[in-house]
């Protein structure tokens, strides 16, 4: 079973593409190659859903021996990964502070590999924060994978991964791919009428205490400006 | 029935720099250089935290627009070609005015007025009450048609305006609501009243019954903005006609 961490990195001004193209250029080439560690995605938050200026960074590893084993690798990272260090002392300039995320996967979340396979892409990112009732998040995902899974792929919706917080009971993160901000719009005119969607947002109070969405994107190929 | 959808920002302003900011933004969004959506958002209204209820110091901006219209808007931030250059720029020009935000996408309760709408009733305020509310799932439509049904009347008495209800899209719990008073004595009466007035009780014990957190603003409108003022002659000061 694959471990993820999932960054939120706050960003200092207008710091938001350089640090994005310091992860893909730089950052994610040096973990896979020094430790193993797959960059599953580089984000950057859409500012007019959620809060900004932000990063969200989504790294795979294959279990928990290859996680004991990178992270064994990197710290302290001034003693046992110096070119890491110089990342990250660099990147300064552009964030000072974050929050990470250990995350397990569903046994229904696909992986990296699977994802690459299949051709899972598109430009929009659904990010959805799960915060569950006291002992209710594995029904929640018993339900996700039985009922709501099948009314998203219906919608063009591709599960990227659904998973429970390693540390914090009740917490789950759910991301989602979107092709591409048409069907965003698709999506988003037809909620209020879809009475699928409405039947499973009525029902969420039965395991949830709290569902947050917003949007994060898949940056171009040329840096970000903000 | 109201057709549109709202860009709602909540902007952590450099102290000091909410007016400077507001007109700042406003004036990039106005920027007849820059090509849009196919539907050009406007702004429905501005205000700033005036520190009597809740977090400050910040600003508000509510932008009014159409879901293809938004989809165009942010399909724009994030490419390669047609990139939206006077914003990259203005992006980075007015870091010392603002450090950063909180934004949602609004779908209006079909009573909720357009901005026409309430450009052309003259709709303005000195107070704006602002409010975010969590709700239980599947309560967000119902708790706006009670507002509809059992607030607004009785606030209306009390000289208290709808100015917007919403739910929020993609955060299926929360409801955005934003009442004006056009005077500050409005807003104290209004308040006053929540516990000797049998229709804001009832309305009372029933928000009460059913939202689980909410956060407040008590508001003021930008000087630039329409909301500010009610475009008749007496509210322009020393311009003023006589």
């Amino acid at each position: 079973m694959a471990v993820y961490i999932h960054e939120r990195i706050e960003i200092e001004g207008g710091g938001r593409g350089k640090l994005i193209e310091m992860i893909r250029s730089r950052w994610a080439p040096h973990l896979e190659r020094e430790h193993g560690v797959r960059l599953v995605g580089a984000w950057a938050t859409v500012g007019s859903t959620g809060n900004w200026p932000e990063v969200r960074i989504h790294w795979e590893m294959d279990d928990w021996e290859h996680f004991s084993r990178a992270q064994h690798g990197q710290y302290p990272m001034e003693e046992r990964d110096v070119s890491l260090a110089e990342l990250w002392n660099q990147a300064i300039e552009y964030r000072q502070r974050g929050h990470s995320m250990l995350l397990k996967p569903t046994a229904f979340s696909p992986d990296l590999a699977e994802n690459s396979a299949e051709v899972v892409t598109g430009d929009v990112i659904l990010h959805e924060d799960v915060r569950a009732l006291p002992g209710r998040l594995p029904a929640y995902h018993a339900a996700l994978a039985a009922e709501f899974l099948p009314l998203a792929e219906k919608r063009g919706l591709r599960l990227l991964g659904a998973y429970a917080h390693a540390l914090q009971p009740g917490t789950g993160l759910n991301l989602w791919v979107l092709r591409d901000w048409d069907h965003w719009r698709e999506l988003m005119e037809a909620t209020q009428g879809d009475a699928e969607l409405r039947a499973w947002n009525q029902q969420l109070g039965a395991w949830l205490e709290d569902l947050d969405g917003f949007l994060a994107v898949r940056p171009p190929g040329t840096a970000l400006r903000t | 029935m109201n057709p549109n959808i709202y860009l709602h920002e909540i902007i952590r302003t450099v102290p000091g720099r909410e007016e400077p900011y507001m007109a700042s933004v406003l004036s990039v969004h106005n920027d007849g250089s820059r090509r849009r959506g196919e539907q050009a958002r406007g702004a429905f209204g501005q205000f700033r935290s005036a520190g009597v209820s809740g977090g400050w110091p910040g600003a508000i901006n509510i932008w009014e627009n159409s879901w293809s219209g938004q989809a165009r808007d942010l399909e724009r931030q994030f490419q390669d070609a047609e990139r939206d250059t006077a914003m990259e720029e203005w992006w980075n020009r007015n870091l010392h005015l603002r450090q950063g935000g909180y934004d949602r996408i609004l779908v209006p309760a079909p009573f909720s007025p357009t901005r026409a709408e309430l450009r052309e009733r003259g709709a303005h305020g000195k107070a704006f009450l602002h409010e975010i509310l969590w709700l239980p799932f599947g309560e967000p439509e119902r708790y706006l048609e009670e507002l509809e049904r059992g607030l607004l009347p009785a606030a209306q008495r009390h000289g208290i305006e709808l100015i917007g209800a919403f739910q929020v899209a993609m955060r299926p719990r929360q409801v955005l609501t934003l009442l004006g008073a056009a005077e500050w004595a409005h807003l104290g009466s209004f308040l006053e009243a929540a516990e000797t007035d049998p229709e804001l009780r009832a309305w009372h014990e029933y928000r009460s019954s059913c939202v689980a957190r909410s956060e407040e603003m008590v508001l003021i409108p930008a000087r630039h903005d329409p909301l500010a003022s009610s475009g008749r002659p007496s509210d322009r000061g020393a311009t003023s006609r006589p």
